[in-house]
């Protein structure tokens, strides 16, 4: 019977010091990261001998702590959206660097040039200004690439990062199945939080799905069912790598029995921070720098085109005064072919660039095939534009192609470095550098082209009142044109005479006829020339008034005119024209081209919108983030007071077990004391 | 539900951390005297007000194009004004030759004067703008307008046709400047037959034309520049004593024929022949050939019938007809371009007014976008500091609560 007691006592004993010894534990390990609340719960012994067996759990839901993880991926994926975001929203909110009061100060400058065109000075400060513009986009371009740089690099530390903590689950899953589970063998509880704790880690940066193995193991998959950790201690890790463009990384899977072989990861469902950078990187940075190049192209292909149709200062055809470089389109990485592709922007052409990358495919023997991409790097279906090669290097441009139309670009296949394998494919995106390549041929003032390169006289002794109207400037280029380099036009002066019956003649200097008109309705002769049959000289007329019959009139080339700005007006009035193309595919009758200022404004608009959707994300997943915390911790946490009040109690009911002790032991000398 | 100590210090430091975001907001739009600090705070106001941007730097630029535009036009219309009140005088002095009181030296002496309103006049053609540039030389402003080509002792205009145009506004640009070559370059020489030629029985002819606009409609409708041929009239004179008025050897329709009578005059179309003779004969005379005459040549002209050729009587009331017709000629040209440049200026006046207003309503949109409400803002700020010392007055409350703190 004593030692019965003695028995009880010391299991009631043994009992209070292990609770005593778990509140213990709670409260030093308060502030340890992941520790769950632990809780010791006692089996009464057999035959009413006190207690028994005692098993520590730790207090954890497996729900809370699924929701916990989904919740925080949310937050990591939005916060790391919202920092990247900021950047580039402020980028574009400084003023100072604002491509839109370059681009007015530009056109300023142009008309200011236009009051006084002969004025070196003026002149002088449209290239200033063009300089200043020029410096804007570069700064601007550069800024963004900078961005794209650092989200490479933050994916290189991200990834590796992502690895140790695949590595650390992987261990910590032996060293658990190594455990067991077993009656005898306690749960190694510290090992489970550890665990658990890195799987938060991992969700922070990826979103994660997890499955309890029958071992105890965790498995672990992405949100697409490709597999980091598997059973038995093993696991996949990820890679970032560039293909094509070595500087723009992205997510792979590196299989661990080969880790020759990898695989694909899709950056859309990823979630967590890398797919909050990735998904930056392709929703909104590479728009936002295509946009930007889109501008630049324009602008250049449009001041470059316009210049070239009028005279410059130094009395010849203006030539261009933007230059934007050669673009080469990246091979895949597993080409089969060493064939090259390079494109320039077709002159002329810069307002069918649309803001989109393309992939560009050569099929054996001959077949080329060129289509636009969306922002995801999908090809837009219905935007294929195929052509035949024949022979090399082939260059294909509007004259060559059919339909007359190749997104703006001029397109060069060369295989001088190896012939194109089948299959080849390559992707070619001027846009991430056009705003850095574009710069100015010279910046002298004489090149601006500000007056028009024909002018028309009126013989001072005609009968009627006839009088040239507007002269449109449509083709200086001297191998299609009645132009002659550097400076001229070919038999002029150019003689029109009014043969009567709304019938011109027109001569060259030497009296030869070059055509006669058809007979055009009174009062007012449009398209004198085209009337002709003369519509290849690349300008054209309008007569107006009443001319006598044998009234002449005269069109030469417009030497000395140097106080003239009709190019100049048609240039400042480039400001307003429709210069930018709105989507790569869209139906003849849509409204698919814009302003450069509507483009910009349009492009500050998309970085406002997507930036304030992702702030309005963040604040909400930071809120299910604080409700999930809230459920966690209320099951997990550890709450001093109730540690506290824990304290007082186990302490009262070890001194009362101890009591038992002596009490037995009391008992005890009785007994001896009563056998003496 | 459940509070553990770790939540309690994380939900009062995440309202710290926000209310001083907050603050932090508020403090920056006061300071920054905007409404958007970034485009994410408003993107459609953001890509409006780029828009709006735009606008507004256009129509200041538009405005100062204006006032350049304007003074082009008044330093030109002072010009001609310049030169219609000289040509005013030339007229005078012209009329003052006819005083038949008047001997070879007192002609001398007017001649003297027109030869100074001629420098004078020459002196206005050739003004320089405010560039430096040749005023009405058209697109060749390096050029001097008007010039005296020696081989031929008149003067030429060496400038072109050219307007140049200002932007005063986003579909209106206007000619600041207006050539030489339609305004003084421009004007038709007196209409006039040849001498005439008789044959035949008439012995003498004398053509005089009594009604010079008369004579002009004529002229404007029946001179051929493509056939010279059929500028050749002849007066036919058969043995009947009946005339006809014949046309490169065809009758006209109606055929315009009547009764001859030597030394009386034959009306046609504003032109009076009086012929003497008997018929048959034949008088030739042609339509001269259209020439222009600038108001330079045409007072050169008189006044080398005056100092050369010393002219009298009825050379000299030919010379001094042609003189007064080509002056008057001149003067209507003027004329013409002064309205035309007051027109202009109507136009740049009514342009600019309404600019103007566009430009303040233009303005106000965009403050109203993107500038900041003081009072708005300042009430913000108030609100958020408030706010702030009442989340940590509550931190320190609600954290420093323990049950530690009342055990033995």
């Amino acid at each position: 019977m004593a030692d019965n007691l003695l028995t009880i006592g010391t299991s009631g004993v043994l009992a209070s010091n292990g609770l005593l010894s778990t509140t213990s534990n709670n409260i030093s390990n308060l502030n340890t990261k992941g520790y769950t609340r632990q809780n010791t719960e006692y089996d009464s012994s057999v035959l009413g001998l006190g207690v028994g067996r005692g098993t520590t759990d730790r207090m954890v839901n497996d729900f809370a702590m699924r929701q916990l993880r989904r919740d925080t991926s949310s937050v990591s994926y939005n916060k790391q959206f919202l920092a990247e975001a900021n950047r580039v929203d402020t980028l574009f909110s400084n003023t100072a660097n604002s491509i839109s009061t370059g681009i007015t100060d530009l056109f300023k400058q142009v008309q200011t040039a236009n009051n006084d065109p002969s004025n070196t000075s003026s002149r002088q400060l449209v290239m200033g200004s063009s300089q200043t513009l020029i410096n804007k986009f570069n700064t601007l371009s550069s800024l963004v690439l900078e961005q794209r740089t650092f989200v490479s690099q933050q994916l290189d530390t991200f990834v590796v990062e992502t690895n140790n903590i695949v590595n650390t689950i992987a261990s910590l899953n032996k060293e658990i199945m190594a455990y067991g589970i077993g009656q005898s063998t306690p749960a190694p509880l510290d090992l489970l939080d550890k665990r658990d704790e890195a799987l938060r880690e991992l969700s922070e940066m990826i979103e994660i799905q997890t499955l309890d193995a029958v071992n105890g193991e965790k498995l672990v998959f992405l949100n697409s069912g490709q597999a980091l950790v598997m059973e038995h201690g093993r696991f996949n890790m990820l890679a970032a790598s560039g293909n094509p463009d070595p500087e723009r990384k992205v997510l792979e899977m590196q299989l661990d029995y080969n880790s020759n072989i990898l695989q694909d990861v899709e950056s859309a469902g990823l979630g967590g921070k890398i797919g909050g950078l990735l998904e930056f990187r392709s929703q909104m940075l590479e728009p936002t720098q295509n946009k930007l190049g889109q501008l630049a192209i324009a602008l250049g292909d449009a001041m470059n085109t316009q210049n070239q149709l009028g005279m410059d200062g130094n009395g010849q055809l203006g030539k261009p005064i933007y230059t934007m470089g050669t673009f080469g389109a990246y091979p895949m990485r597993d080409n089969a072919g060493a064939g090259r592709i390079t494109a320039i922007v077709e002159s002329g052409k810069g307002s069918s660039v649309p803001p989109n990358e393309f992939l560009m495919t050569f099929t054996a023997p001959n077949q080329f095939k060129m289509e636009v991409l969306d922002n995801e790097g999908k090809v837009i279906s219905g935007s294929a534009i195929t052509q035949t090669v024949t022979g090399y290097p082939m260059t294909f441009n509007t004259n060559n192609v059919t339909g007359g139309f190749l997104y703006g670009y001029e397109v060069t296949l060369d295989n001088t470095a190896g012939a194109f394998g089948n299959g080849d494919q390559f992707i070619l995106k001027p846009l991430s550098i056009s705003a850095q390549t574009l710069t100015l041929v010279n910046d002298r003032p004489e090149d601006l082209a500000l007056a028009s390169p024909v002018r028309g006289e009126f013989a001072i002794n005609n009968l009627g009142n006839g009088r040239f109207g507007d002269f449109k400037v449509t083709n200086t280029n001297p191998a299609t044109s009645a132009f002659t380099a550097p400076g001229g036009i070919t038999g002029a002066p150019l003689s029109v005479t009014y043969i009567g019956g709304n019938q011109f003649e027109i001569r060259n200097s030497s009296s030869t006829l070059l055509g006669t008109t058809a007979a055009m309705t009174g009062g007012s002769y449009t398209n004198v020339l085209a009337s002709a049959g003369l519509a290849n000289y690349g300008f054209d007329f309008t007569l107006t008034g009443v001319p006598k019959t044998g009234d002449t009139f005269s069109v030469a080339y417009n030497s000395g005119g140097f106080k003239d700005n009709r190019n100049g007006l048609i240039m400042a009035n480039l400001q307003s024209a429709d210069l930018l193309r709105k989507n790569a595919v869209s139906v003849a009758t849509a409204d698919n081209k814009m302003s450069l200022n509507e483009g910009y404004g349009n492009m500050i608009g998309f970085i406002g919108e997507k930036t304030s959707a992702i702030k309005l994300a963040t604040e909400s997943s930071k809120s299910l983030l604080q409700q999930s915390e809230a459920w966690y911790e209320s099951i997990s946490g550890v709450n001093l007071d109730e540690e506290a009040a824990n304290l007082i109690r186990f302490q009262q009911s070890y001194a009362a077990a101890a009591k038992i002790i002596s009490a037995s032991q009391t008992i005890f000398d009785t007994l001896l004391a009563a056998a003496r | 539900m459940r509070i553990s100590f770790n939540q309690k210090y994380q939900v009062n430091l995440n309202s710290i951390l926000t209310a001083q975001e907050r603050l932090q907001n508020a403090s920056a739009k006061l300071e920054k005297q905007t409404k958007i600090l970034t485009p994410s705070d408003d993107p459609s106001a953001s890509a409006r007000v780029v828009g709006l941007d735009q606008q507004i730097s256009q129509m200041d630029q538009y405005q100062s194009n204006s006032v350049i535009l304007r003074n082009s036009l008044d330093l030109e219309e002072a010009a001609l004004s310049n030169i219609r009140g000289t040509m005013d005088q030339a007229r005078v002095l012209t009329l003052q030759l006819g005083n038949g009181a008047y001997s070879q030296l007192d002609r001398s002496a007017i001649s003297t004067q027109l030869k100074n309103m001629r420098s004078q006049i020459f002196d206005l053609m050739n003004q320089k703008d405010a560039d430096g540039g040749y005023l009405f030389s058209g697109f060749q402003d390096e050029t001097q307008a008007y010039d005296l080509d020696p081989a031929t002792g008149k003067y030429t205009y060496y400038g072109d046709e050219g307007q140049k145009k200002l932007q005063i506004s986003p579909s209106v640009a206007l000619a600041s400047n207006d050539s030489g070559k339609f305004v003084f370059e421009d004007v038709n020489a007196r209409r006039k037959t040849t001498a005439p030629v008789v044959s035949g029985g008439a012995t003498s002819a004398v053509f005089n034309i009594s009604n010079q606009s008369q004579f002009d409609d004529f002229y404007r409708q029946n001179y051929d520049s493509l056939i010279p041929a059929n500028n050749n009239f002849q007066v036919v004179i058969n043995g009947a004593n009946n005339y006809e008025i014949q046309r490169n050897g065809a009758s006209l329709s109606p055929a315009v024929t009547g009764a001859f009578i030597s030394g009386s005059e034959i009306s046609f179309n504003g032109l009076k022949m009086t012929v003497n003779g008997a018929g048959p004969a034949q008088v030739d005379f042609s339509l001269k050939t259209p020439e222009k005459s600038n108001i330079l040549n045409t007072l050169t002209d008189i006044i080398n019938a005056i100092e050369v050729g010393q002219v009298s009587g009825t050379a000299l009331k030919e010379s001094m007809s042609d003189a007064l017709a080509q002056i008057d000629g001149a003067a209507v040209k003027i004329d013409g371009a002064m309205s035309g440049i007051g027109g202009r200026q109507n136009l740049v006046d009514n342009i600019e007014g309404g600019n103007d207003d566009l430009q303040i309503s233009n303005k106000a949109f965009r403050a109203d976008l993107y500038e900041v409400d003081y009072a708005e803002a300042i009430t913000e700020l108030t609100k958020q500091e408030t706010a702030l010392s009442a989340v940590q007055q509550t931190f320190n409350r609600v954290t420093s609560t323990s049950l530690f703190d009342y055990l033995r």
